[in-house]
């Protein structure tokens, strides 16, 4: 006989209200599992994004809270270009919009006969024939998103464009992507004569240090831009910092839902059973192993509860497939160190939600417990 | 070990108790003597102090003035009281008190959590207390698939898990029909006389206090009379 058996059928016996707490730490912890997956996903599509395109490097204007940074003239992505080292570049503009039936869908166009658009596999229709051809490319999760197909026209930026092609992308991002030439972009969105990203490839003798070098010089000699490495820029990029801040704010309001949880059932787990606790008190029980005993129980629920939130997590990113205008767009990249992470942190949150519940219990006179009967 | 020449087991001296800030005064100055292997009935009206002075004899309050010995040691000097419950004393209560979620078996095992003896053996013990009871065909049953007198009885194997010197049972037929106290007074005797374990008991009903060799009646908080009287066994 230890404490398990007793540990284990208590919370066993109360099944509903063991069942409503486990739900209330799963569900944030499901939030912290899916923010932390989303977080992961979009990193590593933005990485793929620009292995694919064969990126070293991405210039930008800096920006604080929104994904697509705020355009900068095409004249300082020219200047850059030209540095010694740039093999090759392309000015990106892309923007973010509702298109047709869909609530938010990326639109990006790129620089005519630039590098970028060297990746793209059509797999049906056709490339634009001209970088002034009023005609866009879908990614396959975007014509699936939008039901088009090469012929139909899609009405986007206040006008119509006839879609030539369907292209498919190991980028996520990109296959879920609308994508035109740089100025047919900037003539229907007033944004002539701007880019909002410029692409970079180095020269193949340019190694990691040298390209950090060029990125420095960019930085330095235009004030308002972030030049970043393909590998380090997913980390710098507004929305991964925007998913992570979400995680953080996520984490910490369900530490306290779970907190104020599992606290709220131990008290009353402790409270009900006042004579039961007072009986084990006067046969001979120790006031710490009382307290152990409460920990236990709320350390379980908290072990139990994260458990269940991952499990909930997999669950919601197998639910997101089924609503093509979330799943196609984002991915929910669930690893193993989130899942070690959520349930040490619902274990830390279970642990601490029971220290209260089981000081007092462990304090209870047995007399005063008799008397509670 | 106790001296040979003191055959007192438990004392209370001068012994007051008053709860709800002074108002009520469950003990007046009880002084009392319990000897090693007796078999003590403590009787009186609701509200006389029989149960506070059970309570005290057993460690789990503390008088407000005056004090409780066992064995000649005064309770306060012993600091945490848990040790001396769960080795010493034994506890019978009217309710049973038994975990709901634990069978028979495991609530036996309860008190031998501390114990230096093996997992095994401590099952092997509480197997052997509940034959000693008459319920070794019940091990594995809940309190819930138990009658009132099966569970009074688990009780009884429970408080002597610990092999105790002192079994104190409060009202432990109170919650039993005719023929389950005298099956549960009679397992009490029994056990009284074979392993000479000092019984004290408090009740109301006459009828299992005449199975005490002593009887001492409470009123207002005081010991009214104390009297010895023999035991059915030898009337």
């Amino acid at each position: 006989m230890n404490l398990w058996p007793m540990v284990s059928r208590t919370l066993a016996v109360r099944r509903m209200r063991t069942a409503l707490t486990l739900l209330g730490i799963a569900v944030g912890m499901m939030a912290i599992v899916a923010l932390m997956g989303l977080s992961r996903g979009f990193e590593r599509n933005w990485n793929q994004t620009l292995n694919a395109r064969g990126t070293d490097a991405v210039i930008n204007r800096i920006t604080t809270g929104s994904p697509i940074p705020a355009p900068f003239s095409e004249d300082v992505a020219r200047e850059i270009s030209a540095l010694p080292g740039v093999e090759a570049s392309g000015g990106v503009l892309s923007a973010l919009m509702p298109v047709e039936n869909l609530p938010m869908i990326l639109i990006t166009s790129w620089e005519w006969e630039s590098y970028i658009w060297n990746h793209l596999e059509i797999v049906e229709g056709r490339m634009q024939d001209d970088g002034n051809e009023k005609a866009v490319l879908l990614g396959k999760s975007a014509a699936q998103m939008l039901g088009k197909k090469v012929g139909d026209s899609l009405r986007m930026l206040g006008t119509d464009f006839s879609i030539c092609g369907i292209y498919e992308s190991t980028s996520m991002i990109e296959s879920g992507a609308i994508v035109l030439p740089l100025v047919v972009m900037q003539a229907h969105s007033d944004n002539a004569g701007k880019v909002n990203f410029l692409n970079l490839r180095f020269d193949p003798g340019v190694d990691k240090a040298g390209g950090r070098e060029i990125c420095d010089q960019v930085e330095a000699s235009h004030s308002g831009l972030s030049a970043s490495l393909a590998s380090e820029s997913a980390q710098r990029n507004a929305t991964t910092r925007a998913v992570e801040g979400m995680t953080l704010a996520v984490t910490l309001l369900s530490m306290v839902v779970g907190l104020a949880s599992v606290m709220n059932t131990m008290l009353m787990s402790v409270f009900e059973r006042t004579v039961e606790i007072g009986v084990l008190r006067a046969i001979g029980w120790k006031a710490s192993r009382i307290r152990h005993m409460i920990l236990l129980e709320s350390t379980l629920l908290g072990v139990a509860g994260g458990l269940l939130g991952v499990l909930l997590a997999f669950l919601v990113r197998e639910l997101l497939y089924f609503f093509p205008s979330i799943g196609g767009a984002i991915r929910i990249e669930i690893d193993l160190g989130a899942i070690a992470f959520t349930v040490m942190f619902a274990t830390v949150v279970g642990a601490l939600s029971g220290l209260y519940p089981a000081i007092r219990a462990s304090r209870m006179k047995p007399t005063v417990a008799f008397r509670h009967q | 070990m106790e001296p040979p020449s003191n055959p007192c087991l438990a004392e209370a001296i001068a012994v007051t108790r008053s709860y709800e800030n002074g108002r009520v005064k469950a003990l007046r100055g009880v002084n009392l003597q319990i000897e090693k292997g007796d078999f003590v009935a403590i009787t009186g009206a609701s509200g006389s102090g029989k149960t506070t002075l059970l309570q005290m004899l057993g460690g789990l309050d503390t008088p407000d003035s005056g004090e409780i010995r066992f064995r000649g040691q005064t309770l306060s000097s012993m600091g945490d009281l848990s040790s001396f419950r769960a080795q010493q004393v034994g506890f019978v209560f009217q309710s049973f008190h038994l975990l709901a979620t634990l069978s028979a078996c495991e609530n036996v095992q309860v008190p031998m959590v501390e114990s230096p003896l093996s997992r095994k053996d401590r099952e092997q013990r509480a197997i052997q207390l509940l034959e000693q009871v008459g319920l070794g065909e019940r091990v594995q049953h809940r309190p819930s698939e138990l009658s009132g007198g099966e569970r009074q009885r688990v009780a009884i194997a429970r408080s002597l898990a610990n092999d105790p010197d002192l079994l104190l049972a409060d009202e432990p037929t109170g919650n039993l029909d005719r023929e389950s106290t005298t099956m549960v007074m009679e397992l009490l005797s029994r056990i009284h006389r074979a392993n000479g374990t000092t019984l004290v008991l408090v009740t109301h009903d006459p009828s299992t206090a005449d199975y005490a060799r002593r009887r001492i009646v409470m009123s207002d908080g005081m010991v009214e009379s104390d009297s010895t009287t023999p035991p059915p066994a030898a009337r």
